[in-house]
């Protein structure tokens, strides 16, 4: 009989990190991934002989420094390549660059306006210390206001004494970051639409609201989480991992294997095994058994309580509120393989900050149709592109010569109102994103190699996200913090004991990759009285 | 030039209800005060007009529905002329199918609420415990001037808040922490499923809000203006219009010895060593006080009135900021007779009709507002005051009140083109519910979000001097730096909608003005 400590059940992110930080307290941990790579949506592939690149992801990561110091991620051969921050087309061949130097991206913002080159060090000053706010309190414990104990209550009057503590104009800054739209914000610092159309761009990709949308503001800060104050002032700069995010799952998995822990893939869980209410381990697709004193899941919350258990050894009424857990998708991928460098019309070829990608979003007016449309659950008509050419600082991606682009299209819903995502309906999405990307690249078309389109259904029937959702569950207030993944659940542990969620879909979720493999993993180390 | 009787103890710019409120308290309280109103008509957007000969109507808003009973009774109102033609109005979603709901727990009306949907009946009830207990955690709030911003009183304030959801019990906090940063139309999907009860109560929180059904934070807003209006006693309809509401005010300043005088915009705040003096008018004139409050909306009064020269670039960026697009049209109709509206008791023509068949409906005419277009499908709250108050019309005839939700204050093409078309939707909307409208209207007047701010004086054509959200109420409201009616000069107050607690016609703000700036003053 095969027995562990603990056994993570998928080897996403949250789950690799979950699995590295338990062994290196100490503990016999065992990770089975169902997929033959690791990495869940970080996988990588090639999609011609020779052309590599991020199957599902964009390619770029935000690790935070601290997980990646935390698991000595450098020594297992993870190399981050900071790269400026991209480049967006805007109408009428114009272009806005993002640099990672202030005296640089404030020149590039006078190009558009003289005032906004002042205003942005007002924004950015005012987003660092918003983002400080944030990282202070995702450093802290979480506290579930609605559990009835003395300490929590402490806690809370402590965090009220602390508020109370502010200045209210801090504090105004702070409810406005967390309930504005992005465009009312953007509006108050800048008046340059190019400015404002790229910062949103960058801001809501991925995310489940349009620049109009009430509470979009505070996606503007989640570029600046990885960014430091003494910086030099510019915008934040893009992580590149060298080798695709692939590479970050294939570190933390060689991080886990060296502090003794195990990875094991193709071993898909079919239940976890209960035992008198409590989770005693995980039964494969294969027959096999394996027990552990604890068993975690980077599944997201719907696929972990409605696939791997048996209903009734759930509370009453808990299957239905894991039914009403939101989980929407929203982005589609291109991935293409292109025989020649592309060039885009009026941006300089050497421009530094293409590295960073491309982007075409236009305006937040047309972002927010693209919004609407999604909401209306059909085919945006005019999507958010981004368009990430990793082969530009990696050269080991592709042939002598010849580039991998890997495009997310953003606003393109999981289900359409009117039938399925058929391969027809698939080709049309792509013959868009090329004929729009072509515009600002005359010659892309004819470049093309190969082109793969999956829209969010592919991306759930090969990766199990639910609907396709990357963020594995939305980042909503009412499903954030406290509430995440659910009121009342706030946190890592389950209704089920010895059971623990460490995948996306708990707290921190999408505010901090590898946050809640971290958090859970804290969780479950001291539970087995192991070195946290 | 100084002109005789030339000094005060207060003065009051503005003649709106918060104007009149705030000059009416310190005149009780034995102050000499001047008043003074930039139109040739106090009220604002609180007013009677004929819109055809012998066809009277509150041309702006058109229902009293937040003022508390005390200042009713402070002011005596009654003994100055106020006369209520309906003390309630009860509220009625009007159903396309004739099954009208009315938003009531009476087993009669419960009744047919059951015969759209049996377990709504029994979720209405719940549902309306719930939102008043969540509002009850406001109200303290918002009846009162917030603490001082001195730290030991928010804190004591944020403690008591703490303590007071600790009593809600785990699970109703628990529900409470989810859903009030979501949306209003999450939470009635969750509670509801007949369509148009979630439509109604979605446009009983919505309306004059530049927020969509489906956008975080209108819980929390919802829950607020419950509050705002638990704190009277519901919607109540004024005999004579609004307009006779400002009279019996006026009435009552005036018997108070508050000078009124219209017709005098105020031109500046006179400023001497950090404090107020006085104010000059557009005509020259100066006055001396060493209280001047302003009911004017605060950027008017710290842009335009004060100058940003007295003021710090911080709070002059912030009042830059004020959100404040309005986001409805207004539509007054002179009737030859009583429109049909189907399978409505005769009882129920005085009440407050709401028009929102659905989420979906609503949440589509959110999305042609945001483009500056509207829908075809229009959300609206009507009124028939002369059901309750004949003498607004000649006899066996009507007038028509109607507010309608999501008009954009630009609209895609211009107005020039689009008027009609609104006019044109508007009488179609109506149609579906009253066959027979089109043959009684014989005069009718369209005030679009342009016209409300040009005839009332409301930036955007807003109601509120500033949107109602979590962002620009309570402690940021209008400014964090103006939060408590008190601004950075001394002897200078703001007590006009756009300070706490806001809009609704409340009084409030002229109310706990007039208490703030009289405190100060005994003190010094």
């Amino acid at each position: 009989m095969e027995r562990h400590d603990a056994i993570v059940i998928g080897g996403g992110l949250n789950g690799l990190t979950a699995a590295a930080y338990l062994a290196r307290a100490g503990a016999d941990v065992l990770l089975v991934e169902r997929n033959a790579v690791l990495g869940s949506a970080a996988a990588g592939y090639e999609i011609l002989p020779g052309f590599r690149m991020p199957r599902y992801e964009l390619g770029t990561a935000n690790l935070p420094a601290r997980i990646v110091a935390d698991l000595e991620l450098p020594k297992y051969g993870l190399r981050l390549l900071r790269v400026d921050g991209g480049v967006s087309l805007l109408p009428d061949g114009a272009y806005h660059a993002s640099y990672r130097d202030g005296v640089t991206h404030r020149r590039e913002v006078a190009r558009h306006s003289l005032k906004d080159a002042d205003a942005w060090t007002h924004f950015r000053r005012d987003m660092l210390r918003a983002v400080a706010h944030l990282r202070a309190t995702l450093s802290e414990p979480l506290q579930n206001p609605a559990r009835r104990s003395l300490s929590t209550f402490r806690g809370l009057l402590a965090r009220a004494d602390r508020l109370a503590e502010k200045p209210t104009d801090e504090l105004h800054d702070l409810v406005r970051f967390w309930t504005l739209s992005c465009a009312d914000l953007l509006d108050d610092y800048f008046e340059s639409d190019a400015l404002k159309a790229h910062l949103a761009a960058v801001a809501l990709a991925g995310a489940t609201v349009g620049p109009f949308s009430p509470t979009s503001a505070r996606f503007l800060m989640q570029a600046f989480m990885e960014e430091t104050v003494g910086a030099s002032g510019g915008a934040p700069a893009t992580v590149i991992p060298l080798g695709g995010p692939q590479a970050i799952a294939d570190a933390l998995a060689a991080s886990i294997v060296a502090n003794g822990g195990g990875v094991r893939a193709e071993a898909e869980v079919t239940d976890v095994l209960i035992r008198d209410g409590k989770a005693r381990g995980v039964a494969l697709a294969n027959g096999e058994e394996i027990f552990a004193s604890a068993v975690l899941s980077d599944l997201d919350l719907k696929r972990t309580f409605l696939a791997l258990f048996p209903w009734k050894e759930l509370p009453k009424g808990f299957v239905e509120r894991v039914g009403r857990f939101r989980m929407r998708g929203v982005t589609a991928k291109i991935n293409i393989a292109l025989d020649r460098t592309p060039d885009f019309e009026g941006v300089p070829p050497d421009c530094p900050a293409l590295l960073g990608g491309v982007r075409l979003a236009g305006s937040m007016e047309r972002m927010e149709k693209a919004f609407d449309d999604w909401r209306d659950r059909i085919p945006p008509r005019t999507p958010v592109i981004e368009a990430l050419i990793p082969s530009l600082s990696d050269r080991s991606l592709a042939p002598q010569g010849k580039h991998v682009m890997s495009v997310a299209v953003h606003y393109v819903p999981e289900a359409l109102h009117d039938g399925i995502w058929t391969s027809e309906r698939k080709d049309e999405l792509g013959d868009l994103v090329v004929a729009q990307l072509t515009e600002r690249s005359p010659s892309l078309e004819e470049r093309i190699v190969a082109l793969e389109t999956l829209v969010p259904p592919d991306i759930e029937n090969e990766v199990g996200l639910t609907a396709g959702d990357f963020e594995q569950g939305e980042m909503t207030l009412d499903q954030m913090f406290f509430n995440r993944p659910m009121a009342g659940l706030a946190g890592y542990e389950t209704p089920i004991e010895n059971f623990y969620l460490c995948s996306g879909s708990a707290h921190p979720g999408a505010l901090m990759p590898g946050g809640a493999g971290a958090g859970a993993a804290a969780l479950v180390a001291t539970a087995l009285g192991k070195r946290g | 030039m100084r002109i005789p009787d030339s000094s005060f103890d207060a003065i009051v710019i503005g003649g709106g209800h918060n104007g009149l409120v705030a000059a009416a308290y310190l005149g009780k309280a034995g102050r000499r005060v001047l008043l003074l109103e930039a139109s040739p008509r106090l009220g604002g957007a609180l007013a009677t007009d004929e819109i055809s000969p012998d066809y009277r109507i509150s041309t702006g808003a058109h229902l009293l529905d937040a003022m508390p009973r005390q200042i009713e009774k402070d002011l005596k109102l009654a003994k100055h002329g106020l006369r209520y033609a309906a003390r309630r109005v009860p509220t009625i979603a009007l159903d396309r199918d004739k099954q009208h709901i009315v938003f009531s727990t009476r087993r009669s009306d419960l009744e047919i609420l059951r015969r759209h949907s049996a377990a709504d009946a029994e979720a209405y009830v719940v549902h309306l415990a719930r939102m008043k207990a969540y509002a009850a955690l406001l109200t303290p709030l918002i009846t009162e001037a917030l603490p001082s911003a001195g730290m030991e009183q928010l804190r004591a304030t944020l403690r008591k808040l703490v303590w007071s959801a600790e009593l809600m019990g785990s699970a109703s906090l628990e529900s409470f922490m989810r859903q009030l940063p979501g949306s209003i139309g999450d939470l009635l999907d969750d509670v509801f499923e007949t369509p148009l009860l979630k439509g109604a109560l979605a446009l009983d929180t919505l309306l004059g809000s530049r927020e969509g059904p489906y956008a975080a934070g209108t819980t929390l807003s919802a829950v607020y203006r419950g509050g705002l209006r638990d704190a009277s006693t519901g919607p109540r309809m004024i005999e004579g219009g609004l307009g006779a509401f400002i009279d019996a005010l006026a009435a009552a300043a005036a018997s108070f010895g508050v000078i009124i005088r219209t017709s005098a915009a105020v031109k500046r705040i006179l400023i001497e060593e950090g404090a107020a003096k006085g104010i000059e008018t557009e005509q020259g004139e100066i006055f001396e006080a060493p209280l001047v409050l302003s009911s004017a909306h605060p950027r008017a009064t710290m842009l335009g009135m004060v100058g940003p020269r007295h003021l710090d670039a911080g709070l002059t960026k912030r009042l830059f900021h004020i959100a404040d697009s309005g986001s409805t049209a207004k539509l007054n109709l002179a009737l030859d007779g009583l429109p049909t509206i189907q399978g409505l008791a005769p009882v129920d023509y005085g009440a407050r009709l709401l028009v929102a068949p659905s989420l979906q409906s609503l949440d589509e005419a959110f999305a042609r507002f945001k483009h500056d277009d509207f829908s075809s499908d229009l959300a609206m709250e009507i009124t028939i005051p002369s059901v309750n108050d004949a003498p607004l019309a000649p006899p066996g005839q009507h007038v028509m009140s109607i507010v309608v939700q999501y008009v954009p204050y630009e609209a895609a093409g211009g107005w020039e083109e689009n008027r009609d078309r609104l006019i044109d939707r508007i009488v179609e909307t109506l149609s579906i519910y009253a066959p027979d409208i089109k043959q009684r209207i014989v005069a009718g007047e369209l005030m679009l979000p342009p016209d409300i701010e040009r005839k009332f004086g409301l930036p955007g054509g807003n109601w509120y001097h500033g949107d109602m959200e979590l962002d620009q109420l309570l402690m940021f409201r209008p400014a964090p730096e103006l939060a408590r009616y008190r601004t950075p000069l001394k002897g200078l107050y703001l007590c006009g909608t756009g300070s706490h607690p806001g809009g609704g016609i409340s009084g409030l703000p002229g109310q706990l003005a007039a208490r703030a700036a009289m405190k100060d003053r005994g003190r010094a």
